[in-house]
């Protein structure tokens, strides 16, 4: 059978299109879960009419997806282990895959019908970690815990303490200071049935929920589509494994720029002697393993792992001319290459300012060759986002608008909350600041009510901070044990 | 036979009309796309694990037919040079996807509403 101008076997096809349903019905449930951010004040403050807000922040997250760059795809893909993602088309590459998509679809759709908000990117990230935390288990030449990124789990646990106060406070402080600043009554009562707020308000929320909506199509969505990639990749070296746009002058300064930076890591590493290209590639990988080391040898692993790149661009016109062997090779030798001198430029290894630049530029040139999302993979995610927005939005709504405090939301609630949850996404994307939208925004909504004497649902309050912090722990044991239950099975099978 | 298949249907895609507050006989299809009829406030801990297992073997064996259907549409499609035999070999296909389709969520429905109907919290 050809697919995509390859020939695959059939159970290999199948496993495609199974793994390609999966990812987009993760990206179909993301968008029930996270809508609430956008749409739940704009609802209950009568800015828009329900169908009105949902259908627009669904367009605005698909054109979020549409015209991302793909950046935070690859991010999450830099949090798994690197021995899976580079062999993504065995079969352990295949339990990852699934493991993730399965555990993290579970608990978006457990606390979805429970009505909690919790955060999509924490169910992730602890798929994540119980797939490494498994993998190093499995794995006999690993260390228990060997592979897990404990920077990012805790960057989650900073999350889980700071964005409810940022939320709450935030929120709370906003409207008290609209309170003192801007003295209309109507702004601070519940709005009358099916009354729109005044049209400043309007406009302010609007705009929030459509900065919102577009921010998180543009940032949450790319999650769907790394693993995506991932999955063509492993299916599809031929067609995915490097972009085959490529063209001659990109790939004659690729080769000529690997040369000059192998001779620059052979200088930090004088007299050292790689074994061959496994050996440099085993020390690479090595090095990128979380409490991985900087030594001479990984120096002369990266200038190894250059050479090799130069040596198979050589003279070629166009990546096509590579065999499948020669791209899988390639596809492997740039993201080892491109991680390891992204690391060695973070941990401040290169001293030199024109050494750390011709790094940075030649990450920039190999990342442009692998960190490639063909367009239909986008319109695939921005639709199915799109659409889940649309159709499961009303569960988190109705939590946020009535569950939280025990008075309707007025409009400069409304309105502070909203303003906050936009400019923590701000943040998040300017500063690395480790907060959770969702979080901000239901604490914000809490903050609001508290600073407005409304009184706050205790019951509600007590579940979602018990969703919050369960969904790390949660998705961790689920992750961990997919995988290991599905990497079981296939070995079984015969799948290796 | 065909009200039979017509109640169904309805009962798939907007089971517990009473539980929805937005529910309103007047509103434009517009306004049915955007919400959903499915939604129901008060759960017990036990509906929502039921149905979420349900909304889960949806998605799992809706993804997995599909990608049966899809490999062998596609062996189909490139085995199949004629270009009116292919056309026809993909619209019965196509159907076919249909059919099973419907039948898996009117089974899984079914399913869900036999562990509800279990439920203590029910």
């Amino acid at each position: 059978m050809e697919l995509f101008g390859q020939a695959i076997s059939v159970g290999n096809g199948m496993f495609l299109l199974l793994a390609l349903g999966m990812a987009l019905s993760f990206e179909f449930v993301n968008g029930f879960h996270d809508t609430a951010n956008a749409v739940a004040t704009v609802i209950y403050t009568h800015a828009l009419k329900p169908w009105v807000a949902v259908v627009w922040s669904g367009c605005w997250n698909l054109i979020g997806v549409l015209t991302s760059s793909g950046a935070v795809a690859f991010g999450v893909l830099a949090l798994l282990p690197v021995e899976l993602v580079l062999n993504v088309g065995s079969g352990a590459g295949f339990a990852m895959v699934f493991a993730l998509l399965i555990s993290a679809i579970i608990w978006n759709l457990g606390t979805w019908y429970l009505g909690l908000p919790a955060s999509s990117s924490h169910t992730l990230i602890g798929a994540i970690m119980g797939v490494g935390l498994a993998n190093s288990w499995i794995s006999g030449s690993h260390e228990f815990g060997e592979g897990i990124n404990w920077a990012k789990a805790t960057e989650v646990g900073t999350s889980l303490l700071v964005s409810p106060i940022v939320g709450f406070g935030c929120s709370a402080l906003l409207l008290l200071l609209s309170k003192a600043l801007i003295h209309n009554k109507a702004l601070y009562s519940a709005p009358a049935k099916d009354k729109a707020p005044p049209l400043w308000i309007r406009g302010l929320l609007v705009l929030t929920c459509t900065g919102v909506s577009f921010a998180h199509g543009s940032n949450d969505g790319q999650k769907g589509m790394g693993l995506i990639m991932l999955i063509l990749v492993g299916i599809l070296p031929l067609t995915f494994a490097v972009d085959l746009g490529t063209n001659q002058a990109q790939i004659t300064e690729l080769a000529a720029t690997t040369e000059t930076i192998s001779f620059q890591m052979d200088r930090h590493a004088p007299g050292v002697a790689m074994g061959g290209y496994q050996v440099a590639a085993d020390e690479v990988s090595a090095y990128l393993k979380t409490n991985g080391k900087a030594t001479d040898r990984t120096f002369a692993g990266i200038g190894t792992k250059c050479r090799e790149i130069s040596e198979i661009l050589g003279g070629k016109k166009s990546l096509s001319e590579l065999s499948p062997d020669q791209r899988r090779i390639l596809r492997s030798d740039l993201y080892l290459t491109s991680e390891g001198l992204g690391k060695l430029i973070k941990q401040k290894k290169l001293e030199d300012p024109t050494e750390q630049k011709s790094a940075a530029t030649l990450k920039s040139h190999m990342d442009k060759l692998t960190k490639f999302i063909p367009t239909w993979v986008k319109v695939a995610v921005a639709l199915a986002l799109g659409l889940g927005t649309m159709i499961g939005w009303k569960r988190i709504v109705v939590t946020v608008g009535e569950k939280i405090g025990k008075e309707h939301l007025t409009y400069a609630q409304g309105a502070s909350a909203e303003l906050v949850a936009m400019g923590t996404i701000l943040a998040a994307d300017q500063m690395g600041l480790p907060v959770s939208t969702t979080h901000v925004l239901s604490s914000g909504v809490a903050g609001t009510m508290f600073a407005n004497h409304s009184g706050l649902q205790t019951e509600t309050l007590r579940n979602l901070l018990l969703a919050w912090v369960l969904t790390l722990p949660v998705c961790v044991i689920l992750g961990a044990g997919i995988f290991a239950f599905g990497f079981n099975l296939l070995l079984r099978m015969g799948i290796r | 036979m065909k009200i039979l298949l017509a109640a169904k249907l309805r009962e798939l895609f907007f089971p517990d009309r009473n539980h929805d507050t937005y529910d309103d006989p007047g509103r434009s299809s517009y306004k049915r796309f955007a919400i959903p009829h499915t939604f129901k406030p008060q759960l017990s801990l036990a509906e929502a694990a039921v149905s979420a297992a349900g909304a889960f073997l949806r998605i799992l064996f809706g993804s997995t037919l599909f990608a049966v259907w899809g490999t062998y549409t596609f062996y189909a499609w490139s085995s199949i040079h004629n270009l009116f035999l292919r056309g026809g070999v993909v619209l019965a296909l196509l159907l076919l996807f249909a059919v099973s389709f419907t039948c898996l969520m009117l089974l899984i429905s079914a399913l869900v509403r036999k562990c509800l109907r279990r439920s203590p919290g029910f």
